[in-house]
Parts: structure tokens; sequence; C-alpha cells
């Protein structure tokens, strides 16, 4: 066979492009096997020929096909229906009651230890003013039982 | 299921917006540029919850918060006209509203006002007047008097300066 450039060029170029036919590929093979000229002038070709033939010793395993076609297809369900339903209105009711509590998280130790301080202190302010007015309604309290006291005693005299 | 979402989101819903005698009443203080508003929300009062305290009175006072889930406050220091705002404050809250104490001494008065919802207080508020600070304080939650009237005794510190405290820290 004569070894034609422009001719294999034009081959390689479809075989890259994924264009050659079964023919062409096995004359691509044929002379990547026997040619020396076209060893050196398609190395990538060659050296990708040479893998595609190592390949070819590898046995395919056996039931190929079907393992692969029961990892990649969805088994069908055996939750009914309202289980589903279920499932998604829990993860709502769920997402209800955390979404607000991860408000919280944006608050700093610092913010949290300030707002405590000023609770703090507005708390004991009210506490000391409520406990100002209990004390003098206990002093109001004392001196109605004083004069109630008194006012029996003279009675009594 | 559906009722339980329903739950949810009605507990969220009162939550989120419950109103207190603050922005019901005194939302005409908003104008003010000179009033120093302070509120802490129920997230924060639970966040309290989850702080370490060293002494004893702090646990107390920790116990003693554990009800209350909100508290406004409003304060106007160099308040000339303080008591004329507070004369003008105890005339606004609504019928709900019950005067529990008054405290009138020299130069301060103080009023004690009481939301009960079935046997339970569910705010308390407080308006005062001293020299010229004026501020009213909006608590909200279950309210127990009697602790809220024993923490100053319990923390043991003089509270005259608090009101200037709350401002500055």
């Amino acid at each position: 066979m004569q070894y034609n450039l422009s001719h294999i060029n034009k081959i390689v170029e479809r075989f890259w492009n994924g264009k050659t036919t079964l023919k062409e590929e096995q004359l691509l093979r044929n002379l990547s096997q026997s040619s020396q000229e076209f060893r050196s002038d398609f190395p990538d070709l060659d050296s990708y020929l040479d893998q595609q033939n190592e390949f070819k010793h590898i046995p395919v395993p056996k039931n190929l096909e079907q393992n692969i076609l029961n990892q990649t297809t969805q088994p069908k369900s055996s939750l009914k229906p309202i289980l589903w339903f279920s499932g998604i209105a829990a993860t709502l009711a769920l997402l209800i009651w955390i979404l607000p509590a991860q408000q919280n998280q944006g608050y700093s130790d610092q913010e949290v230890q300030q707002a405590y301080k000023e609770t703090k202190n507005a708390l004991l302010l009210l506490s000391n003013k409520m406990d100002e007015g209990n004390t003098y309604a206990l002093k109001l309290g004392e001196f109605e039982k004083n004069q109630e006291k008194l006012k029996q005693n003279r009675n009594n005299k | 299921m559906k009722n339980l979402m329903l739950v949810a989101l009605v507990a969220i819903t009162t939550s989120a917006f419950s109103q207190t005698a603050i922005d019901k009443y005194f939302s005409y203080l908003d104008k003010d540029t000179a009033v120093t508003k302070v509120t802490i929300n129920s997230k924060m009062f639970e966040l309290f919850t989850y702080m370490d305290v060293e002494s004893e009175e702090e646990e107390e006072f920790k116990e003693a918060i554990s009800n209350i889930d909100g508290m406004k406050l409003i304060v106007k220091e160099d308040a000339k006209n303080a008591e004329a705002m507070f004369k003008e404050a105890i005339q606004k809250p609504g019928k709900e509203f019950e005067l529990l104490m008054e405290v009138d001494q020299e130069s301060e008065h103080f009023y004690f006002l009481i939301n009960e919802k079935n046997g339970v207080i569910a705010e308390l508020l407080m308006i005062g007047s001293s020299d010229e600070e004026f501020m009213i304080m909006s608590l909200t939650g279950e309210i127990d008097l009697a602790q809220i009237s024993r923490l100053s005794r319990q923390m043991n510190i003089d509270q005259m300066n608090h009101l200037q405290k709350i401002d500055k820290d």
C-alpha cells in the first residue's frame, strides 16, 4: 500500500473529529502497526491506537451492562405517597421551627453581654422603685395599726 | 399535620408581631430625637438563659428574668420638661392597664401599671420622672411582681444611679 501523506492526513483529521468509517479506522490501525512513516508523522494517534490495542485484551466483565443499569436506574420507592407528603410537611414544620432560632445566632457574645447588662440595670431600677413603694406601703400599714392601737388604748382608759 | 403547621405559624406570627404598651401608646415619642429606645426581644432573653454566671446573686437574677420575654425602654436624659412628659405619659395607657402603685417622692414620680390577663400579669409598665430624666419601661411575659420587687434587695446594690447607666453603658 502506497503511503500518501495528504490522503492519510485527511483521514487522521476525520478520525479526531469522530467522522471516520470502520474501514478507515482499520486502515489507520494497520498503518500504526506496519508503517514507520505513519508512526513518525502521527505519534499521538499512534500511541492512542496502541493503547486501544492493549484494552482489547482486557476481558469485559460479565453482566457489565446490567450492573451499570442497576446502578444508574432509580429503584422504585417502597414509600406510599402519603408518607412522602408527611415527610415534606414535617421538614417544613422543622424549618419553621429552626429558622427563627437560627436568626438568634446573629448576636455576638459581646452584644448578648451588653443586652444582659442593660436589662439588669433597667430591672434593678424598676425593682428599686417598686421596693421603695412597697416599703412606704408597709410603713403606712404600721402607722395605721399604731394609730388603731392608740385609739383603742384611749377608749379603754 | 396541617393543624400542627397552622399552630406553628400562628405561634410565630403572634410572637413576632405582639405589641407592647410602648408601641401602642407612646409612638408619639418616636419624633423626639433626644429619646433613647432600648428593645430586648424574646430571643435575647432566651440567650440570657445560656449565659454562664459566677455569683449566686446573678443566678437569682437569671431566675427572676426567666419568665420575662421582652423589655422595651424609653429614656430621655436632660429633659427640662421631665415632669410635664411624665404627666402627659400617665394619661396615655388604655383601660386594659390598672394602676398598681404610685411613688411620689420630692422630684421623683413613678407610676406602675399592670395588664392582667387570666390572672397573670402579662405586662408591667413603669412610667417615671426624676429631676431632668424621664423614662418608660415595659416588661412582657409572665411577671412575678414579688420576685421583681425583691431583686434590688437581693443584689444589694444602691440603684439610684442606674437610670444614667442604662444610657451610658
